[in-house]
């Protein structure tokens, strides 16, 4: 970024060129390596005590632009990807590592 | 809500299994309920620290990781008894000592998921404020964990050159883990170094506190890790130190 660059320009060059998401279940090595620093932040926040839904929805918010996305559109791929899902025992979003997802819709 | 402490370094050696079982010792003379995970699966030593032997009947982390033993099952009171009349307890964590155990965990694995539920679960169900996680060297999946979840991450270190550099490498992935307190630990500091000059310059290098600066020690060396220093010697500079320390992360995460 120049430093003659307006803010917005900058806004809008990052959200032209998003950060992809990666396929795949989650681990450590990958966690640690995620951008932007929003991302990281929720899925710490998940491993740690989990989200209650408004803290979702805030980091949600924060990460999203960087990845091209909105953010429900990035609260529904990290579902589908088994990176977050619902704990109902702690009623808490929680991050979910390794290669348990939730079973794969039947094909059609 | 039980609060995390990684005691972690970069390299082996360091000191981390003698400061993690101290800390433990330090914050039960305060009255506080702790527990202590040997997350050093693949060479693990607490429990001897705490002069713990476990029986062909007795459980560990592995048994609950690779297999449906509780983890609550896998805790071990090893209070010492010099501080069992008061309130503080220790609950150990061991891991399997035996080789068989220990392969069958490098070869097959185990989600770290359940490392982390663990933690979690064991901290909820004895009511504990503290858990120490007593870690293997480097930068690996569950050391990346310990360190994410942990409210406070202790990094132990040599005055020594690789370990400068190593640690500037874990304190960095801390970073992006968002841990929020860190403190550095230089241990083994030989008795002609300046103390002042090496917490100045270990300050000023990583940008993290400096928890405590502690001495090489032939007592340590005696001691062998076949007790607690803070209970055999507890006015030696090395327990005193750890006992500053432990005082300090009381205050910090309590
Ligand atoms: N300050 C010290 N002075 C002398 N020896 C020490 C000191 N701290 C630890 N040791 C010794 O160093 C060795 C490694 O300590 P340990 O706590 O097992 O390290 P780690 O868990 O990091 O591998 C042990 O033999 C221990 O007695
Ligand atoms: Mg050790």
């Amino acid at each position: 970024m120049r430093s003659s660059d307006p803010p917005d320009a900058a806004g809008a060059s990052a959200a032209a060129v998003p950060l992809a998401l990666p396929d795949g279940p989650l681990s450590m090595g990958r966690l640690v390596a995620l951008e932007p620093a929003a991302l990281r932040q929720l899925l710490t926040m998940g491993l740690r005590a989990g989200l209650a839904e408004p803290d979702l929805d805030a980091c949600c918010a924060a990460a999203a632009p960087s990845l091209g996305q909105a953010p429900e559109q990035l609260r529904a791929r990290l579902q589908e990807r088994g990176w977050l899902r619902w704990d109902p025992e702690r009623q808490r979003w929680r991050t979910r590592l390794g290669t348990d997802r939730p079973p794969a819709p039947p094909q059609a | 809500m039980t609060r995390i402490l990684s005691v972690h370094s970069f390299r082996g050696g360091t000191g981390k299994s003698n400061l993690s079982a101290n800390l433990a010792a330090a914050f039960a003379a305060k009255g506080l309920r702790v527990g202590v995970f040997d997350t050093d699966l693949a060479s693990p030593g607490i429990h001897v620290l705490f002069g713990f032997t476990a029986g062909p009947d007795s459980h560990t982390l592995n048994d609950h990781l690779q297999g449906s033993i509780p983890i609550e099952k896998c805790s071990h009171d090893v209070t010492p008894a010099s501080l069992a009349g008061g309130k503080g307890r220790i609950y150990l964590v061991p891991a399997a000592m035996d080789g068989d155990r220990i392969a069958r965990l490098l070869r097959e694995g185990y989600e770290v998921e359940r490392l982390n539920d663990a933690l979690f679960s064991l901290g909820q169900s004895q009511h504990l404020d503290l858990l120490i996680v007593d870690t293997h060297p480097g930068i690996n999946e569950e050391t990346l964990l310990s360190t994410a979840i942990s409210d406070c991450l202790v990094m132990v270190m040599r005055p020594d050159q690789q370990d400068y550099l190593g640690t500037a490498v874990a304190i960095e992935v801390a970073q992006r883990l968002m841990v929020p307190e860190a403190r550095l630990v230089v241990n083994k500091l030989p008795a002609h170094f300046d103390a002042e000059q090496v917490r100045a310059r270990v300050a000023q290098s990583y940008g993290i506190p400096v928890g405590a600066i502690l001495p090489l020690s032939d007592d340590l060396l005696t001691i062998a890790s076949g007790s607690l220093a803070l209970v055999d010697v507890p006015s030696h500079p090395w327990s005193a130190g750890v006992t500053q320390l432990a005082a300090d992360l009381a205050d910090a995460l309590l």
